[in-house]
Parts: C-alpha cells; sequence; structure tokens
C-alpha cells in the first residue's frame, strides 16, 4: 500500500467516527438520544439483510428481491422449533390441529431467562435455522438461478426469477401458518435504563450484540479466509477469477449460504425485536434493507453494514417529528437522495 | 330462468375485473415486454389513478356521513351543464388521473432509470408502499382506512343497477380494444422499435445515437398513465377503494402472471393473460375446502411465475420474430446466447 492510498483510506474511517460522534452528541441535544441508540441496534439487525443483498449483489450480480421473504421464512422455520403450541392452519376456517415445538419438547419450554423476554431455545434456533435456509436457498440457486444464468438470461430476468420466489416463499408461509399474527413464546420484562434517558428492552441489546458478532464473522470470513478470498476475488473480476482456476459456481453457492444464513439470523432477531410476525414483514423490509444497500453502494459489505446503521437511526429518530407509519416512507426518501445525488453510495461501489 | 340469469351476472362482473386487469397488463407489457424496464410498484399507479378520480368525481363530504376527507371535486355536478348527453366528468377524470401518474411516474423514472435496472424496480416498490401508506394516513385526503365509497357510476342514468355490469363490461371491452389500437400503433413505430432495441441490448442502441434514458421514461411514462386509466375504470366499476385494495398481492403480482403467463411483448397476449389468470382465480373459488383457500392460490401465483421464467419465457403467445430484411450472419445466434 502506497501513501497516497493510505491517505485515501484513513480519512474515510475518520469520517464515520467523526459523523458518528457528531449526530450522537446532536440527538442528546434534541434530547432523542433514546431513539438513536434504538435505531443503532434495529439498524444492526438490518445490516444482516443489507450485507446479503449487497454480496449478492456483488457476486451474483442481481438485485435479490425475496431476500425479505427469505427474512420471514427464517423467523417462520424457527417457529415450530420453538413454539410451544402450533396451530398450523393450512384452510383458513377448519382443519386445525396444533402440536408442541421441537425444544419445548426436549424441555427447553422456558421463557424469560435473565432480564430477556425469551428463552434459550431462541438461541439455540438460530444456527438451525441458518443452516436449513441456507441449504433452502442453495436448492433454489441450483433449481432456478443457475438454469437461467447458464441459459444466458439477462441480470433483469434473474432478478424478475427472485421475484417470482418472493411470492411463492410469502405464499407458501400463509398457506402453511395463516395470515394472523403470531409471535414467540415470551414474558414481557421491563426496559433497561442505561442512563442518559436511554431506556432501551434488554432484548434489543441481545439482538444487537449478536447481529454484531454475526458481522464481525462475515468480516473476518471475507478477509482471512480461501472461500472470502476467492469471493472477493470474482466480485471484482469475474472473468479474471475464472482463469486463475477459481470455481465460479462454488463461490456463487457459497455466496448464498453466507446470505440466507444472515437473512434467517435477521429474521429471527426482528420476529423476537418486534414481538410479532407475519407472512408479509418481509416485503416491507426490503425497502430499508436496499436503501442500507444504495447508501452504502453496492458491492460494498462494510458500507452495506454503515447504511444500514444510518437507515436504522433515520427510521427511528423521524418518529420523534413526524407519523411513525412514515418510517419506510423516510428510507425510501433517502435512498432517492441518495441514487439522485451520489449513486455511488457514500463509499463506493458497483455502478 | 333465475339460473340463465344468474350465469350472465357472473359472467358479467367476471369481463369487468378480467378487464380492468387486462389494462393494467397492457401498460406492464410496455414496461416490461418491450423495454424490459422492472416495474414491481404497478400498485403505485394504480392507487393514484383510482384515488385521483374518486376525489375528483366525488361529492363534497358531509357531516352526516362521517367523512373524513376535506375535498371532493364533485365534477359530475360542475359539469353538468358540459354533458353532452353523456357523462364527460368520466372523461376528465381520467384525464385527471392520467397526469397524476405521468407526473409521479416522470419523478421517480427522472431519478432512477439512469442508473441499473434493478435501483429502478426497488424505487418502483418503494413508491408503491408509500403511496399506500399516505393514503392510509392522510385522512384529509382520501378518507383513510374507511375509504371512498360514493364513487358516482358511468352513465349511471341510463341504465338500472342489475343490469349495469352488462353495460360496464362491454365498455371496458371497447376501451381495452381502443388502448390496445394505440399501444400497438406506437410500438410498430420507430418509437417502439427504439425500445425493443433499448431491451435486446442497451449499449448498441445507445451507441447508434438514441438518448436510451429519455426513451425509456416516455416508456415508462406511457405505462404508467395506461395503468391510471385501469385505476379510473376500478374506481367507477367497483366504486369503493380503501387502501387494502391496493395490497401488493392483488394490485401487482397477479398483474405480473397475467402478463407473464399470456406472453411478454405480445400486447394480444398480455390481454387474453389478464382473462385466463382471472379465470382460474375466480374460477377456484368453487372448488372444495382446502383447494378454495386464498393463500394457496397466491402460492400458484408464485409458483406460476417462477415456472413460466424457467420453462416458457415467451409465455403462451411469445412475442412474434421480426423478418429481416437481409438474413443475419450465421455466428449471430450463438453469440446472442453466449454469455
Amino acid at each position: 500500500m502506497n501513501f497516497k492510498d493510505k491517505i485515501t483510506n484513513i480519512p474515510t474511517i475518520f469520517k464515520i467516527i467523526i459523523g458518528f460522534a457528531s449526530s450522537l452528541t446532536l440527538s442528546f441535544i434534541l434530547g432523542v438520544q433514546d431513539l438513536y441508540v434504538h435505531g443503532m441496534l434495529l439498524g444492526s439487525i438490518f445490516a444482516l439483510g443489507a450485507i446479503g443483498i449487497t454480496l449478492l449483489y456483488a457476486i451474483v450480480n442481481f438485485a435479490h428481491v425475496a431476500h425479505g421473504d427469505f427474512m420471514t421464512l427464517g423467523a417462520f422455520i424457527a417457529f415450530p422449533l420453538v413454539a410451544s403450541v402450533i396451530n398450523i392452519e393450512y384452510v383458513s376456517y377448519a382443519n386445525d390441529f396444533s402440536f408442541t415445538g421441537l425444544f419445548p419438547l426436549l424441555g427447553l419450554d422456558q421463557v424469560g431467562i435473565g432480564p430477556f423476554t425469551f428463552g434459550y431455545s431462541i438461541i439455540l434456533a438460530i444456527p438451525l435455522t441458518m443452516a436449513i435456509l441456507a441449504l433452502i436457498a442453495v436448492s433454489l440457486e441450483i433449481l432456478v438461478y443457475r438454469k437461467l444464468r447458464n441459459r444466458g438470461s439477462s441480470d433483469v430476468m434473474i432478478a424478475m426469477a427472485s421475484f417470482g420466489v418472493a411470492i411463492l416463499l410469502r405464499g407458501a408461509l400463509s398457506t402453511l401458518f395463516g395470515t394472523q399474527i403470531r409471535s414467540y413464546d415470551r414474558v414481557s420484562k421491563p426496559f433497561l435504563e442505561l442512563g442518559w434517558g436511554i431506556d432501551v428492552p434488554p432484548d434489543l441489546l441481545f439482538l444487537g450484540f449478536v447481529a454484531l458478532t454475526l458481522c464481525l464473522l462475515t468480516h473476518f470470513v471475507l478477509q482471512y479466509t480461501k472461500t472470502g478470498k476467492s469471493m472477493r476475488a470474482t466480485s471484482d473480476n469475474p472473468d479474471l477469477a475464472l482463469v486463475t482456476g477459481i470455481n465460479v459456481n462454488k463461490v456463487i453457492i457459497n455466496t448464498w449460504i453466507i446470505a440466507a444464513g444472515l437473512a434467517a439470523c435477521a429474521g429471527i432477531l426482528i420476529a423476537v425485536g418486534s414481538a410479532q410476525m407475519v407472512p408479509q414483514m418481509g416485503w416491507k423490509l426490503l425497502i430499508p434493507i436496499f436503501a442500507a444497500v444504495v447508501l452504502g453502494g453496492v458491492g460494498n459489505a462494510y458500507g452495506a453494514f454503515i447504511g444500514a446503521v444510518i437507515i436504522g437511526v433515520a427510521m427511528e429518530v423521524s418518529t420523534e417529528y413526524m407519523n411513525p407509519a412514515y418510517k419506510l416512507g423516510v428510507a425510501f426518501t433517502i435512498m432517492l437522495l441518495v441514487l439522485t445525488f451520489k449513486p455511488r453510495g457514500l463509499f463506493g461501489g458497483k455502478d | 330462468m333465475d339460473f340463465i340469469f344468474s350465469i350472465f351476472n357472473y359472467l358479467s362482473t367476471y369481463v369487468v375485473i378480467a378487464g380492468i386487469y387486462a389494462i393494467f397488463s397492457l401498460g406492464l407489457n410496455i414496461h416490461w415486454g418491450y423495454t424490459g424496464i422492472f416495474n414491481i410498484g404497478i400498485s403505485a399507479f394504480f392507487a393514484l389513478g383510482a384515488y385521483t378520480a374518486a376525489i375528483l368525481t366525488s361529492a363534497t363530504p358531509s357531516p352526516k356521513m362521517f367523512e373524513d376527507f376535506v375535498w371532493g371535486g364533485n365534477l359530475p355536478e360542475t359539469l353538468g351543464i358540459f354533458n353532452l348527453g353523456i357523462d364527460m366528468w368520466y372523461f376528465v377524470g381520467m384525464f385527471g388521473a392520467v397526469i397524476v401518474c405521468g407526473i409521479a411516474a416522470t419523478i421517480i423514472g427522472w431519478i432512477t432509470l439512469k442508473l441499473r435496472d434493478d435501483y429502478f424496480a426497488i424505487a418502483t416498490l418503494g413508491l408503491a408502499e408509500t403511496v399506500r401508506f399516505i393514503f392510509l394516513n392522510e385522512k384529509w385526503l382520501a378518507n383513510g382506512s374507511r375509504g371512498m365509497y360514493r364513487i358516482p357510476k358511468f352513465l349511471g342514468d341510463w341504465f338500472p343497477p342489475a343490469y349495469y355490469n352488462y353495460f360496464y363490461g362491454f365498455f371496458i371491452l371497447a376501451l381495452i380494444f381502443v388502448l390496445y389500437l394505440i399501444v400497438q400503433k406506437a410500438i410498430n413505430s420507430p418509437w417502439g422499435r427504439v425500445l425493443k432495441a433499448i431491451r435486446e441490448d442497451e449499449i448498441a442502441t445507445s451507441a447508434s445515437g438514441k438518448n436510451v434514458f429519455m426513451f425509456k421514461l416516455q416508456s415508462f411514462v406511457l405505462g404508467a398513465c395506461i395503468m391510471g386509466i385501469g385505476g379510473v375504470v376500478y374506481a367507477h366499476g367497483i366504486r369503493y377503494l380503501d387502501p387494502l385494495t391496493f395490497d401488493p398481492l392483488m394490485a401487482t403480482f397477479i398483474i405480473w402472471a397475467m402478463l407473464m403467463v399470456g406472453g411478454s411483448g405480445n400486447n394480444k397476449g398480455a390481454i387474453i393473460g389478464a382473462f385466463i389468470v382471472w379465470a382460474i382465480w375466480t374460477w377456484t373459488d368453487f372448488l372444495p375446502g382446502f383447494l378454495s383457500d386464498p393463500n394457496l392460490k397466491f402460492l400458484m401465483i408464485g409458483l406460476l411465475i417462477t415456472l413460466v421464467i424457467i420453462f416458457k419465457p415467451e409465455g403462451i403467445i411469445g412475442e412474434k420474430k421480426v423478418k429481416l430484411a437481409s438474413k443475419p450472419a450465421d455466428n449471430t445466434d450463438k453469440l446472442s446466447t453466449k454469455k
């Protein structure tokens, strides 16, 4: 790395730190520090989805419209694992029967450990769900996307296929579980007072911790493992990667595994954090997540993380000043502004 | 006799709704079938068109009806003297809706059509959700979740209510025919050929001196205006609107299924697809128990779109192959299919 590179690299980190510190100070002055912290924690959950989308953009080069529904699917895969009573309502008016979930059946039906509203079963369900969803994603890749790529379909056609898959997944979930609001077993717990007027639900701290851990893990995979290196190589130049002997199909499958795993985790975390889940929640999450991806620069995983935190904070803080129903509108407006004035995002990405 | 009458009633309702969807499908065909731009926010233009017409033509809200919206254009009353024996206000409302949809499409298109295609897709999705939230939360604008419900009928005085749908069905079929002719004319013009060129190869089109962005924008606005007309026809046909009408399933996904099944890139296919998919959608209501579950139909719509893309991307009636005056070089086909 030469001197010029160092000059251009360091200020980015400084800029992030300065931006973070000054916006935090501003939030204290305006008295919205509570919402600011909420937004950061929420944003780090969005980041799990945004990193997946941006990696798929970078390597498979298409907009994965089904990512929101992957998140919903994650939340609903965990549901039969952790809930103590599950009604599978496959017809809206008749034939419902119920059974006990896997972990409660094994004796893990305790909820409300420590300050949290959930039990150990959720913590166990997260890795299992990630594995199941990764499996589903890989089979979709082999059944749908690889076929289309081999036929030479355009990127938009592949995005279109993922749109079909999104409807399919959402339809399957609402057929199986009905469209009513569900949630994992939980008990209500008081908020944690952190001082300086910041009260957060303890759940949210845990969720933010899990999300950050997974983001760091992704960072290490991308930077230091062979898988990650071949992924970055493919993202930079697919043809060059191919001639240097990288198996692009294998790289794509690895990308799907990472993206789907993160999406599954994000889905569970969001379902725990908002204490509810419906089959149509993922379609709406797509807007803030894509806004985060665009804000950070498409194809840039670190940008996606920062972008998601910014979007989360903006969405939460906006509720102080306007109707909370317009949260999604805030994310959408930020996305339009970024596309108008800085289409490559804050940290640069693919066109 | 009653039995036959009820069958005719059912068929007329079927024609009205399938016909409305055919208009949307026609608009979407301009976007996806001819220009290759990926609009997943059809419900935005549906909602803008329908609500504009409803607000322009509804009577002034009265406190007796517990209505929250503050302004109804009351076009049927104000345009009374210009009626010319036919309800001209209907077309004035339609004109207003087309203008609103055109403006919305221009703004979104101007920002995103210069960029990658998928940014545009996400922007249309965002627009759809935002429009729905605005109509849901701004009660002063369109009565919020209670919806607009005193929307006047087109030529309502001419027909008794029991027979109204027969008339409206024929009216919609005529409208589809007119729109079909317009779109067909536009697509077969030099302008339409540029759109197809953009769909096939954007860079080559740009290299031959066409302003790709402007053509895409015009195509987007034209399609959005046709969708707006569909919204108007819906508003005066069903005569009740609330934000739930514009749920992505019934206002976006199903229209995509119609276009994909019928055949994108062919206007006849777009119209026929709408009638086929709506037939499947409503006629499965008669199946017993589990099979008529609306959520299962949702699943089927997704499956249909995915399967059509994988196995029969051209749909039932594909696009007509263009006959070239001179034979292409031998390797053209190989080049175009190679990635």
